[in-house]
């Protein structure tokens, strides 16, 4: 079965990769470390995203229609490029169970505290599980509905409280050093580190060779998406307040009074939550199934969608205690993410030029 | 080569099975063969006649008394049959069916026939069939008439402007309806016949030079492959050729209306006519035509935007209403503002059940008047909606059974239902309304997020004989919207829709009438005429 996805839809999947949970806790890392200047920490995650892409565009060229594994059995050889793409899988596995715990955890924190921790994750594994099933396709055909949506109730508390804010907050203007602006951004690249999966998309595009310009649509279009939160948490609650919140968003959401007949709106905000953790479990639970059938050279990935599903569950359950936790294995975590998605395509890379290793169509 | 030799030796194969059964020179021995196929077949009746000529021949007449025109059999077979024929002089008996048909019958639907078993299955279809004494060949006459029912107007899809035409039971009747609206060598039309027992016709139109070949080839393919004893209607053909069978939408559209197949075949899509069924197929069908209704292209474009952005409401109103108030009562209270949720929860005290056990009661007797007001007499139908709406609701609402609140959301919604133009997605909409309801009884709004987006992911895998069922929004196809949650002006539709992937996209050329628009000075023109003169 041939799966193709256009151009735009690799955008949008993008935009969900680097947007959803990303919101609840990449403003609260960058606030807490960076203050008042949280945002310029944030210009410099998508200014690293858009050097990512140019490098990730690169590779992508070099891989043509071929797709990552095999291109890297060529590149590697075939034996040297399992254990790589058995980390890939892992971890690409381990962020699908972040995902799944950073949106139950901010359900639970937000809106339903007696509801059990399990319940939440298993049915929001599931439901990811049903769209990988379905495979990419579907999953970007059901995203392109439901973008526009998810983007207007997202934008709608900023456009309430626009009202509400105070630009003086955001003075002095660059008051720390640049090292340590520099280190505040440091959280941003395990957000970052999911835009990997364009390299397991790109064989999937319709349009050939086309791979730097949804991505570097999709920063831009996030990094405007993630600086809002940011920008706005600091000019209403102040950079010291700020700080002491675990998810901003969810405060600014709450901090909207009325709306017409309703005494509040936030809880609506609920379904871009849980539909942007969905689809971002199913994205990279995907990727991992992709990869893994063209690891074992299988027709299809059905075998492996039962087959990860328990070590996602476990790893969304029973790794993490809560959110605390949580944050600390997401910074901890980083450098592995950065290894392997980042570190070993750049390898991979730079391998293949010095063999000279090339599938770009127009090359050979 | 090896392929040619091969069809060679299929099409002998095919040839031989064709005449398995072929006609004898004798009549007594055709008519034996006859009589043994149709024994105890009360309504076939056998009428021998003898035509004066030089030599007398032989004929018989077969036919089913009850699918036959009676006055064609008289007028135009049994009477020039029966007179004197100065025509057949010194013939040769291998023309004499040549020369029977061309001279004698009168009927223009004629056909030569060597073979008993087609012979049979003309008899069913209604032809009157003459068997001659000394030839192997026998006259198959179309004959064919049977009590029915005029052309009546549309029941379900009614319109006040649109044409006031719907389908019957008879196929060729149907056939000409839309024959009349697409006047086109172009149109093409290729019969199947299915059923082994019921021999249904079943007929598929098309434009050639419009519609996307692939979507024809696979039509025809799936209603070739269907192997069945009967085709009952239209629905049992469009469960036999959908590509999910077991989904609640429907991905074939069913209409009673031929200027809407007539429409759907100019735009590309291929339509299917089911034999006995007043109901038309068609396909692709796409998910967002479920809130067109054929009434929007016989008004002013204006009107279609507020007419469909209601039905689109409707549409989210009827499915998710009861699901969002069950959520709000139990789950969120807090975006209640304070006076509302006192009303809500007094008028809800002494009520003995949970918020969502009293809608989904409600809801289900709802259904049961709907169902019940549908299938009983007209006359009864006003008494059953009495009964179940004012009686049954006010007493439920006065003995505390139903809260006041639960009557009004169950009441909105089941009133938005009636205006979705398409009967069939109103249907399928039953089955999301209660799923929507249990999950947010059983998680609130995280339930609905859920729900939606698993109905979401099913309407996205659904496929319309391969075009995406989601199409124009996903994949978005900008060109197609204009036509989908409001119609342009029929100036602007130059082309067809893409989503349908037709071989001609062109629909008109808006050149010539772009002068028409704003600037059209009709003294300028006068002026230019009388100048001209």
């Amino acid at each position: 079965m041939k799966t193709v996805i256009s151009g735009y839809q690799t955008t949008i999947l993008l935009i969900v990769v680097l947007v959803a949970t990303t919101i609840f806790f990449l403003p609260s890392l960058l606030i807490e470390r960076a203050g008042r200047d949280a945002w310029i920490s944030m210009l410099i995650i998508i200014s690293y995203g858009i050097l990512l892409a140019f490098f990730y565009a690169l590779l992508g060229k070099r891989m043509g229609r071929m797709d990552l594994i095999n291109f890297s059995r060529r590149v590697l050889g075939k034996y040297l490029a399992v254990i790589p793409t058995i980390t890939i899988i892992i971890a690409l596995l381990f962020l699908a169970g972040l995902v799944i715990r950073e949106t139950s955890e901010v359900i639970i924190n937000a809106y339903m505290m007696q509801t059990p921790l399990w319940f939440l994750n298993s049915t929001l594994l599931l439901t990811a599980l049903l769209l990988v099933f379905y495979g990419l396709e579907v999953i970007a055909r059901s995203f392109e509905v439901l973008f526009y949506i998810y983007v207007l109730l997202y934008l709608t508390p900023f456009i309430f409280l626009i009202n509400e804010l105070s630009p003086e907050q955001l003075y002095p203007v660059l008051n720390i050093e640049v090292k340590v602006l520099l280190s505040a951004a440091y959280p941003g690249f395990i957000y970052l580190s999911p835009l990997f999966i364009i390299l397991i998309l790109a064989p999937q595009i319709t349009e050939k060779g086309v791979v730097l310009k949804p991505l570097v649509k999709a920063i831009l279009i996030s990094g405007f998406l993630l600086i809002l939160p940011i920008l706005y948490s600091l000019l209403i609650f102040g950079p010291a307040l700020s700080s002491e919140l675990t998810i901003p968003l969810v405060n600014l959401n709450s901090y909207i009074e009325k709306f017409m007949i309703l005494e509040r709106i936030d809880p609506f905000f609920v379904f871009y939550w849980i539909g942007g953790g969905v689809f971002k479990t199913a994205i990279l639970y995907y990727a991992a199934a992709y990869t893994a059938q063209k690891l074992f050279k299988l027709s299809t990935f059905y075998l492996f969608i039962p087959l990860f599903a328990l070590p996602v569950f476990f790893i969304s359950f029973n790794l993490i205690e809560d959110i605390n936790k949580l944050k600390i294995i997401l910074l901890k975590s980083i450098p592995f993410f950065l290894g392997i998605l980042v570190f070993y395509p750049f390898l991979l890379l730079l391998i293949s030029i010095i063999r000279g290793v090339n599938y770009n169509e127009k090359n050979s | 080569m090896w392929k040619k030799i091969k069809n060679l030796f299929k099409d002998n194969k095919k040839q031989k099975q064709k005449n398995q059964n072929p006609l004898s020179d004798k009549l007594t021995a055709n008519i034996k063969k006859l009589r043994t196929m149709f024994t105890e077949v009360d309504d076939v009746r056998f009428r021998d006649i003898t035509i004066n000529c030089d030599e007398n021949i032989n004929t018989c007449l077969v036919y089913i008394e009850d699918l036959i025109d009676r006055e064609i059999l008289n007028d135009d077979i049994i009477k020039p049959l029966t007179r004197k024929q100065k025509t057949l002089q010194d013939i040769n008996h291998s023309e004499l069916a040549e020369l029977l048909s061309e001279k004698v019958v009168n009927i223009e639907q004629i056909e030569k026939v060597d073979d008993i078993d087609q012979l049979a299955e003309d008899i069913l279809q209604g032809n009157s069939i003459l068997l001659i004494d000394k030839t192997r060949i026998a006259l198959s006459c179309g004959t064919q008439g049977w009590a029915e029912r005029a052309v009546s107007t549309p029941n379900v899809e009614r319109d006040v402007r649109g044409p006031q035409e719907a389908f019957m039971e008879n196929i060729k009747v149907n056939l000409g309806l839309i024959r009349r609206r697409v006047k086109s060598p172009d149109l093409k039309i290729v019969s199947f016949k299915k059923g082994k027992y019921s021999n249904t016709q079943i007929s598929v139109l098309y434009l050639e030079s419009v519609a996307n070949s692939n979507i024809v080839r696979e039509v025809k393919k799936r209603i070739n492959d269907i192997e069945t004893g009967q085709i009952i209607g239209c629905t049992h053909v469009e469960e036999l050729i959908d590509n999910e069978p077991l989904s609640i939408f429907h991905t074939v559209y069913e209409t009673e209306r031929p200027d809407v197949i007539a429409a759907g075949i100019l735009e590309g899509r291929v339509g299917i006519l089911t034999d006995g069924c007043p109901t038309a197929t068609m396909v692709p069908k796409l998910f967002m035509e479920n809130f067109i209704s054929p009434g929007d292209y016989y008004k002013k474009f204006w009107f279609t935007i507020p007419v469909r952005t209601m039905r689109f409401i409707s549409y989210l109103v009827s499915t998710l209403l009861p699901a969002l108030y069950v959520a709000i009562i139990s789950f969120h209270q807090e975006v209640l503002p304070l006076t509302l949720a006192r009303t809500i929860y007094t008028s809800r005290s002494g009520v003995p059940f949970p918020i969502f056990f009293e809608l989904f009661l409600f809801l289900f007797l709802f259904e049961i008047i709907k169902e019940a007001g549908a299938t009983v007499p007209t006359s009864l139908s006003t008494s059953i909606t009495l009964v179940g709406t004012l009686i049954l609701g006010q007493t439920a609402i006065t003995a505390r059974f139903l809260s006041a609140d639960g009557v009004i959301i169950g009441s909105i919604t089941g009133i938005t239902i009636f205006l979705l133009p398409i009967l069939e997605f109103s249907q399928s909409l039953l089955f999301l309304r209660f799923f929507y309801l249990l999950a947010a009884a059983i998680a609130g709004f995280y339930g609905i997020s859920l729900a939606v987006i698993i109905t979401l992911v099913h309407l996205a895998s659904l496929r319309s004989v391969g075009v995406p069922f989601l199409s124009p929004v996903a994949p978005l196809q900008l060109k197609d919207l204009k036509d989908f949650f409001i119609r342009v002006p029929y100036l602007f539709m130059s082309s067809r829709p893409e989503s349908l992937e037709g071989k001609n996209q062109t629909r008109q050329d808006n050149r010539p009438y772009r002068k028409y628009f704003f600037k059209y000075n009709l003294s300028e023109d006068q002026d230019k005429g009388e100048g001209e003169d």
